[in-house]
């Protein structure tokens, strides 16, 4: 089963998660490595073998009361593809998929945007999504009248259960919408060129990169291969070493890698990083193109 | 990304953390407070080998230095030739501005003691409504623990929204916007803690969103006594709170149990000498601290509002002073005031604190520079905005 939850604010009411809690968050590991106020993605398996999604940087039409815009912060939960039931399930995984495509269309077309204008202090700005498909199509589906209702139910605990049914169905209507899918159709492909390493990062600014990491979300997501798909604000290329322990497989978008070159492998931290991801790599049998990395020319 | 408390939770060799609370609403501007803090403390201690500013981990990431860019960033992006659009994001969870105060340069930089200014910014919504499920449940516990704990509250006000109240509803809507009821809560809540903690408090109100109020920093209008005693108004309430828990009682004598038996009395001689009286009774302090957290701003137009519940906010549009044709500079006003206000309550912390007297002479055998700039910077005249509320002795535990 998929869940979808939505974080977001109205007038006067501050940020709350609309009638329902996630009942998980992420890891701990990502602090100090993106600001989810800006956009940041986070897919990473949970402990059921499930999968748990958050997305955020998505901003609405509404504002506030002060006449700041409001934006929305998605989280989504999904089965372990063992105890799915059916195509049905299926469908709002690809929906997923499409979505978070859609998200990061919207992150980079802002970023191209910062880069077109040349200003030097966007350039070190955190990205900030002003215009963005998804968010429109939210605010379609969450109107400005019915998050009111909604937060205001929330803050009240006074939301019934056919409140929550009502408002889980928009949802999951939401993520069939036809925009969603056929996003997800451009990689229902196996044709495309998949990344042949197993801990890699990459430029947001780099096509390859993108398109290699929505085909590894797609499979993440739809239980082909495991690992986390994450897109970070705030991580540098450097500061990627902590993930290379205990991580099968990790694709990362750096929001604030602005060079065009192709995505690298994540380079491990200390010898013990070392050897554990040469033994993943020995147990996952990654394709032998692969060089382990020469420790001599390590720098010490 | 969720904050990891335990990484602020105990003050070990070469690192302190001086936990400050932010308790205010939504949307009141906290962090362009510590944004501009932040830009006076630098201006303030220019020349000297003392720096202050964002903590860097091992990584080289630093969340604060990125926050605090973006908002001045923002602030920048919503400032045009002539008028200014609020920006910026608002906060959907717990955050930590970690300010690391040290000396400059020199090759053991990395072996240095520190000061950490740690400051708590949480969705001011949570004063009204805590979140919801195990998690958040969790987190809001964390961070009432946060403020208990910490020396210093600051109390953000959106000025605008005392100043531009013209009958008994707007009032209302005022108070609910504010939060005031909340605020009075968990400053109460604080207070209990410090009595607890048997250590000073400082209690600061810091209006926000002053250029339109203040004549100092190239605003025509001068109605900062209308501000203070409004604040001091709207405010009555979380100032009697305090008092109320922290202000000296009559002192009961102390019975002295009769003991006969020899370890009964070893003991308590024994902690006579180990809980020894500290050299000053802790005391408490309610301070107001006016700030231009923009500077080049002034409120043109302020209308209340009616949103589709019938709940009234106050829309306010800005224009910039004496427009001209270049990116109008930010000319924050007052800040340095609140940092100077902090270091003179870690001295005085250190003064009344058994705990902190031992951590702050080994601190401050250890790096004499730093424990100057802390002396310099509590020791400056205040500024004229400055006015004090209230103070007094903590009254005692129990």
């Amino acid at each position: 089963m998929v869940d979808l939850y939505i974080r977001t604010r109205c007038k006067r009411i501050d940020y709350s998660f609309l009638l329902k809690q996630p009942p998980a968050t992420y890891s701990n590991e990502y602090k100090n490595k993106s600001d989810i106020e800006k956009p940041t993605c986070i897919l990473e398996p949970t402990e059921e073998n499930g999968v748990y999604m958050f997305l955020s940087g998505i901003p609405s039409q509404r504002k506030d009361h002060q006449g700041t815009p409001i934006r929305y912060e998605l989280v989504a939960t999904s089965d372990t593809w063992d105890s799915m039931d059916g195509s049905d399930q299926k469908k709002y995984l690809k929906g997923l998929t499409g979505l978070i495509s859609m998200w990061l269309k919207d992150v980079r077309g802002a970023l191209q945007k910062i880069q077109e204008d040349g200003s030097d202090w966007e350039l070190v700005r955190l990205p900030n999504v002003a215009n963005s498909k998804l968010g429109e199509l939210l605010d379609e589906t969450l109107t400005e009248q019915y998050v009111e209702e909604l937060l205001q139910l929330t803050v009240d605990s006074n939301q019934s259960k056919n409140d929550e049914n009502n408002l889980n169905q928009k949802l999951k209507d939401f993520l069939l919408k036809g925009n969603f899918l056929q996003e997800y159709s451009k990689y229902d492909s196996s044709s495309q060129t998949e990344n042949p390493l197993n801990l890699w990062w990459g430029g947001v600014n780099n096509n390859l990169s993108c398109d290699q990491w929505i085909k590894f979300v797609k499979k993440l997501l739809l239980g082909e291969t495991k690992g986390k798909a994450l897109l970070l604000n705030i991580a540098t290329p450097q500061s990627l070493s902590s993930f290379s322990v205990n991580n099968q497989g990790l694709g990362v978008l750096l929001a604030k890698e602005w060079s065009q070159s192709d995505t690298k492998q994540i380079e491990p931290q200390g010898l013990v990083g070392y050897i554990q991801q040469g033994i993943i790599r020995h147990n996952n049998r990654v394709p032998s193109g692969l060089q382990f990395p020469d420790w001599s020319k390590k720098k010490h | 990304m969720e904050i990891n408390f335990d990484n602020y939770a105990s003050n070990e060799a070469k690192k302190i953390f001086y936990k400050i609370g932010l308790i205010g609403p939504s949307r009141v501007g906290k962090t362009s407070i510590i944004a501009a803090l932040l830009d006076e403390a630098q201006v303030a201690l220019a020349g000297t080998p003392v720096s202050i500013k964002p903590f860097v981990d091992s990584d080289g990431n630093s969340p604060t230095k990125d926050r605090i860019r973006n908002t001045i960033l923002d602030i920048k992006a919503g400032l045009d030739f002539s008028s200014f659009q609020p920006t910026g994001m608002g906060t959907a969870d717990p955050f930590i501005f970690d300010l690391v105060m040290t000396i400059a340069g020199g090759n053991e930089e990395k072996n240095q003691a520190q000061l950490r200014f740690t400051i708590l910014d949480y969705p001011g919504g949570w004063l009204e409504k805590p979140p919801q499920g195990d998690i958040g449940q969790q987190t809001w516990g964390k961070c009432k623990k946060w403020i208990e704990e910490s020396s210093v509250i600051i109390v953000p006000i959106d000025a605008n929204l005392i100043m531009e109240v013209n009958n008994q509803e707007t009032r209302k809507a005022s108070l609910e916007l504010l939060e005031v009821e909340e605020v009075k809560d968990l400053v109460r809540d604080w207070a209990k803690g410090r009595i607890t903690m048997g250590e000073s408090g400082l209690l600061l109100l810091v209006p926000v969103k002053c250029e339109t109020y203040f004549n100092d920093n190239g605003g025509d209008n001068d109605k900062s006594e209308e501000l203070y005693k409004s604040i001091c108004n709207f405010y009555s309430d979380v100032i009697k709170a305090v008092e109320q828990e922290m202000s000296v009682k009559e002192e009961e004598p102390e019975e002295i149990p009769q003991s006969t038996d020899f370890i009964g009395k070893f003991k308590k001689d024994m902690s006579k000498v180990l809980i020894s009286k500290p050299s000053k009774p802790p005391s408490y302090s309610i301070e107001y601290h006016p700030v231009d957290t923009i500077g080049c701003i002034e409120l043109a137009n302020a209308n209340w509002e009616e949103n589709i519940n019938g709940q009234l906010s106050l829309n306010c549009e800005y224009l910039v002073r004496n427009p001209g044709n270049s990116q109008p500079e930010l000319k924050r006003f007052g800040n340095i005031g609140l940092l100077n206000s902090i270091c003179k309550q870690i001295v005085e912390n250190r003064q009344n604190s058994r705990i902190f007297t031992r951590l702050w002479d080994w601190f401050f055998d250890k790096n004499k520079l730093l424990a100057d700039a802390i002396n310099m910077l509590s020791q400056q005249k205040p500024e004229p905005r400055f006015k004090e509320i209230a103070k007094g002795n903590i009254a005692k535990k129990g």
